[in-house]
């Protein structure tokens, strides 16, 4: 299995038994040789460290495509996510706070919701196999104070009931967005009557002229004759 | 004539014919030739002992691998379940010498790992000659059942030694918490913190009686150092395994601190078997 390093064999070292005898000095060898060394076995994972092996290994297991990685480094306590599940069921939530591990799947975000007055916290294992997606839907405007927003829990700062305040504001954007349009139309429709006026006149004016050019000659004719 | 018999039947006296008389309540009997006197019966075992302890004691028949707490890490099952789970390294584990029977009274495999290729102890090189091994930096040894979990000397073991879903004890030595009260150290209650307690909320109470036994009984919990000793987490599942690059993941915890050298072996409570266990499932 393994190769013998004959050159690494210890070198046998002189021991002294005899007195000096005319400057020089006789001695023994040892009559047990040391053991050889056998060479080590090789280093497995070429020295890297075996736990950023495995955390590597394993994002590329639950992360193939390098989607959530990129989203535990973009997602930012305060934004409001939905979270869908394998099976289509879903969650909708502020995150409060991201747990993100040393560039391992132990990563986690916690949101946090109301549902009927009460307050719902959930912790969403980010490379989770369950999980199909998660979509940001709204990044506020002005973000609070701290990545670890805890201390917004039963003050004015927590979060609201998130989906039904979505819904209202889509409701009032839409609400916006139709009288923004009614008035739009109005205003065409204003414009196009005030067109169609003028081109009235217009025609008017010039029928009044045309006329007139008549009348002219007309009076022309009577003056000639 | 009654009265004379009893009195032979006392003094058992023999008769002159030769036969040997043996009277019981009054009537005279001859011993039949046919009948067994007595029965050399088998000496009897004494179960207190080494050999017969050691047909008893529960034994794996395959030795464990040595490795190295690396740290722990979240694991998702195929179901999408989420638990922790500890990494353990194993780090060149080779075989190094065996105990057998006939020199040492019982079975078992010394195992070494980490290469080690400075100032190791000459006294122990032979041994790793004789495997045709490096030195290594820490050596234990499993014991075995019988000759049959010997593996060959200079064998190294690798991960993939258990098989992922198996079950293993993993023994190392718990982290040192030094000296610790008894709240903590044994999980005591405590005194009460008010109702007139003053200073003593996180003593132990009493100690033990009065006049009588008029001492503390040995054994009683007390203050003292914590931890640090060895210390075993039975039947953790085996989660990973990857051979070539030495890793082994188990579910759950595992004693010690991280970088601490721990003995990863079959669980003993599923795959441990006696001798005498085997000789039984044999006969039926």
């Amino acid at each position: 299995m393994l190769g013998i390093i004959s050159s690494s064999k210890f070198l046998v070292r002189p021991s002294i038994i005899t007195t000096i005898q005319n400057g020089t000095r006789s001695f023994t060898t040892l009559k047990k040789e040391l053991p050889t060394v056998y060479e080590p076995l090789p280093k497995k994972r070429t020295g890297e460290s075996v736990l950023a092996y495995l955390y590597q290994k394993m994002l590329n297991k639950y992360d193939p495509s390098g989607r959530r990685r990129i989203l535990s480094k973009t997602l930012r306590a305060g934004d409001v996510i939905r979270v869908t599940y394998l099976d289509r069921t879903d969650v909708v939530g502020r995150i409060i706070a991201i747990k993100r591990g040393d560039n391992n799947v132990g990563s986690n975000i916690l949101i946090r919701n109301k549902l009927n007055k009460v307050g719902v916290e959930l912790r969403i294992p980010l490379y989770s196999p369950k999980l199909r997606n998660i979509e940001v839907i709204q990044k506020p405007e002005v973000r609070l104070a701290r990545n670890k927003q805890y201390y917004i829990r039963n003050t004015r700062l927590d979060v609201q009931d998130v989906e039904s305040s979505m819904k209202r504001k889509e409701a009032k954007k839409i609400k916006e967005t139709e009288r923004k349009d009614e008035k739009k139309k109005l205003r065409d429709q204003k414009a196009a009557k005030l067109a169609k006026t003028a081109a009235k006149r217009e025609a008017k004016n010039a029928e009044h002229t045309s006329n007139s050019h008549v009348v002219e000659e007309l009076s022309k004719k009577t003056e000639s004759t | 004539m009654s009265g004379l018999l009893n009195n032979i039947g006392r003094n058992g006296l023999t008769s002159k014919s030769g036969f040997n008389l043996i009277f019981q309540r009054g009537a005279a009997q001859i011993t039949s030739i046919h009948a067994i006197p007595y029965i050399r019966t088998p000496t009897s075992t004494i179960n207190h002992s080494v050999e017969q302890s050691n047909l008893r004691k529960r034994l794996l028949g395959r030795p464990g691998v040595l490795g190295i707490k690396r740290g722990m890490i979240s694991w998702f099952t195929e179901e999408g379940k989420h638990f922790a789970a500890t990494v353990i390294e194993i780090d060149a584990c080779e075989v190094v010498g065996h105990k057998t029977k006939e020199t040492h009274g019982y079975f078992s495999v010394i195992m070494g790992h980490i290469d080690k290729l400075k100032n190791f102890d000459t006294r122990i090189l032979p041994m790793f000659q004789n495997a045709g091994v490096t030195p290594k930096q820490q050596i234990r040894e499993f014991r075995v059942r019988d000759e049959k979990g010997l593996i060959p000397l200079g064998a190294e073991i690798k991960a993939d030694y258990f098989a992922v879903g198996q079950f293993v004890d993993v023994k190392g030595v718990s982290k040192g918490k030094g000296f610790q009260g008894v709240m903590k150290r044994h999980g005591f209650k405590g005194l009460g913190a008010s109702h007139g307690v003053s200073r003593a909320h996180r003593s132990a109470g009493g100690m033990g009686g009065n006049q009588t036994p008029g001492r503390v009984l040995p054994g009683k919990k007390m203050p003292g150092r914590m931890g640090g000793k060895n210390a075993t987490v039975f039947n953790n599942e085996v989660l990973f395994v990857d051979a070539e690059a030495g890793i082994l993941v188990v579910k759950g915890q595992i004693p010690g601190p991280n970088k601490s050298f721990v003995k990863v072996a079959d669980a003993v409570k599923a795959y441990g078997r006696s001798v005498n266990d085997l000789v039984r499932e044999a006969a039926n």
